[in-house]
């Protein structure tokens, strides 16, 4: 299994124990990764706000890069997934709007045709495939763990572009995460936003709709969240602090990334994992699994 | 869930409607959807961020096909859609609620009303080709973490690609931004 790996600019930005558990557990389920050269933002849904031209151009400008490595592309993030499936989508299927970024592709020396496939990493993560390998390299059952599984908006819906899994109840991740041993909890709030997309419009809002989403898991009896979205994973972790100092409150849930959790039965070394550059604490957590 | 507007009701007068407003979204890739909408409410129900809106998103829906184009297009309803999609996933006709949303911003763009936020982000990409730069400190803790650097973006394609699309030229000569307004 060998993939382009788009890594987005929020992830070395903000989130690096991700790329970094990722990678770690793509080697250890002998998925092979390679990075594109030279590649801009995906962009994000905060530029098609701004104008769907100059969205799906820069978008289609990355799937030209990705397309001269002949190989299928897999992202970290949720936001790249939606933007070049969603723009891949397009330009494979519309062809007055592939003419029409074409002709700017063009003084680039550039022509857009799209790519085969546009996966999330955890997609790749639920294949048939890597959850044999996983049974295969399990080290350590993550048994009494109870997880908060939260998928992102944006690795379900659209549905009809993601077709990863049911939108109104997905299982997928969470039959991924009790492979481990880890129990999946229900919790009210699962399917909600985040809030981060609505960070850079309307701040109390985005903080909001985070510490919703927080104290739900918490009420569930969850240990932790865990997510596969960057941007998920800062409102979860980083901003959380914030919401403690505004409201005038603890909640204190920690937040794992998807390989993180499955770099941890994998037998995967904490400080690998980047676990400890997490804001709210893992102790708790580690001390469940007793690692 | 909010009252319905009543005062805004009563204040429509039919020389302050631009009718053709709902065949300019209809005509664009995002909002061809529109004209399916027959105001059920699924999309406002579901809606994670309706308690912040001034209207609900079925409400600028049905402006928008009524023509009310300077009241949705100076709303700050429009901006604050998460864009979670769980609108388009619900609509029993198909409409894809957030699509037509984002072709209402792109229009209200092309009037000059950009949030601040949004402009800053797509400064940071003109300039720099991501949303965020890297900071050393960061570098360092991928060298930590035994992770390659990060690829140089190509700036100046991305900056051939938004003057081409005109996006650079509208960022510039904004008015104030809904946010500031209220």
């Amino acid at each position: 299994m060998k993939f382009a790996y788009f890594l987005g600019c929020t992830i070395p930005a903000r989130a690096n124990s991700y790329d970094a558990s990722a990678q770690q557990v793509a080697a250890k389920l002998d998925i092979e990764i390679v990075p594109i050269e030279g590649a801009s933002c995906c962009p994000p849904v905060s530029i098609r706000s701004l104008d769907f031209k100059s969205w799906i151009t820069l978008a289609a400008r990355n799937l030209v890069l990705i397309e001269k490595m002949g190989l299928d592309v897999v992202t970290l993030c949720n936001g790249c997934y939606e933007t070049l499936k969603d723009a891949n989508h397009i330009l494979k299927t519309n062809e007055n709007i592939r003419n029409e970024v074409n002709e700017i592709l063009e003084k680039l020396g550039m022509r857009v045709y799209g790519v085969r496939e546009v996966k999330q990493f955890t997609e790749v993560l639920c294949s048939d495939y890597a959850k044999v390998k996983l049974k295969e390299k399990m080290v350590k059952r993550l048994d009494g763990l109870k997880v908060a599984v939260h998928y992102g908006c944006h690795l379900l819906r659209p549905s009809k572009i993601s077709q990863f899994d049911n939108p109104e109840m997905p299982q997928k991740m969470d039959e991924l995460v009790e492979l481990t041993g880890a129990k999946s909890i229900e919790w009210k709030e699962k399917l909600k936003c985040c809030g981060a997309p609505v960070l850079a419009v309307n701040e109390k809002l985005a903080l909001d709709l985070a510490r919703q989403k927080l104290l739900s898991a918490k009420e569930a009896g969850a240990h932790c969240l865990v997510t596969p979205c960057p941007f998920c994973g800062i409102q979860f972790d980083l901003i959380q602090l914030k919401i403690e100092e505004i409201y005038n409150e603890s909640i204190d849930i920690p937040m794992l990334f998807l390989p993180q959790l499955l770099g941890l039965s994998l037998g995967i070394k904490t400080e690998a994992l980047g676990l400890d550059l997490h804001r709210v604490p893992l102790d708790d957590v580690l001390e469940i699994i007793s690692i | 869930m909010k009252e319905i507007d009543i005062e805004f009701k009563k204040s429509i007068k039919s020389a302050d409607l631009v009718p053709s407003f709902k065949y300019e979204i209809a005509n664009t890739y995002e909002g061809r959807t529109i004209l399916y909408c027959y105001q059920c409410g699924t999309c406002s129900a579901g809606c994670p961020v309706l308690s912040a809106m001034e209207k609900m998103p079925h409400q600028i829906i049905r402006m928008t096909l009524l023509g009310l184009k300077s009241e949705v297009l100076e709303s700050s309803t429009i901006w604050l859609c998460a864009t979670c999609y769980l609108c388009n996933e619900r609509c029993p006709q198909g409409v894809e609620i957030s699509n037509v949303f984002f072709a209402l911003k792109n229009i209200a763009v092309q009037n000059h009303i950009i949030p601040k936020g949004l402009k800053q982000l797509a400064e940071n990409i003109y300039k720099l080709g991501v949303t965020v730069e890297m900071t050393d400190f960061q570098e360092e803790e991928r060298e930590d973490l035994n992770l390659s650097k990060v690829s140089k973006v190509d700036t100046s394609a991305v900056q051939e690609i938004l003057q081409r699309t005109g996006l650079c030229k509208l960022l510039q000569n904004q008015k104030p931004s809904p946010e500031e307004k209220e």
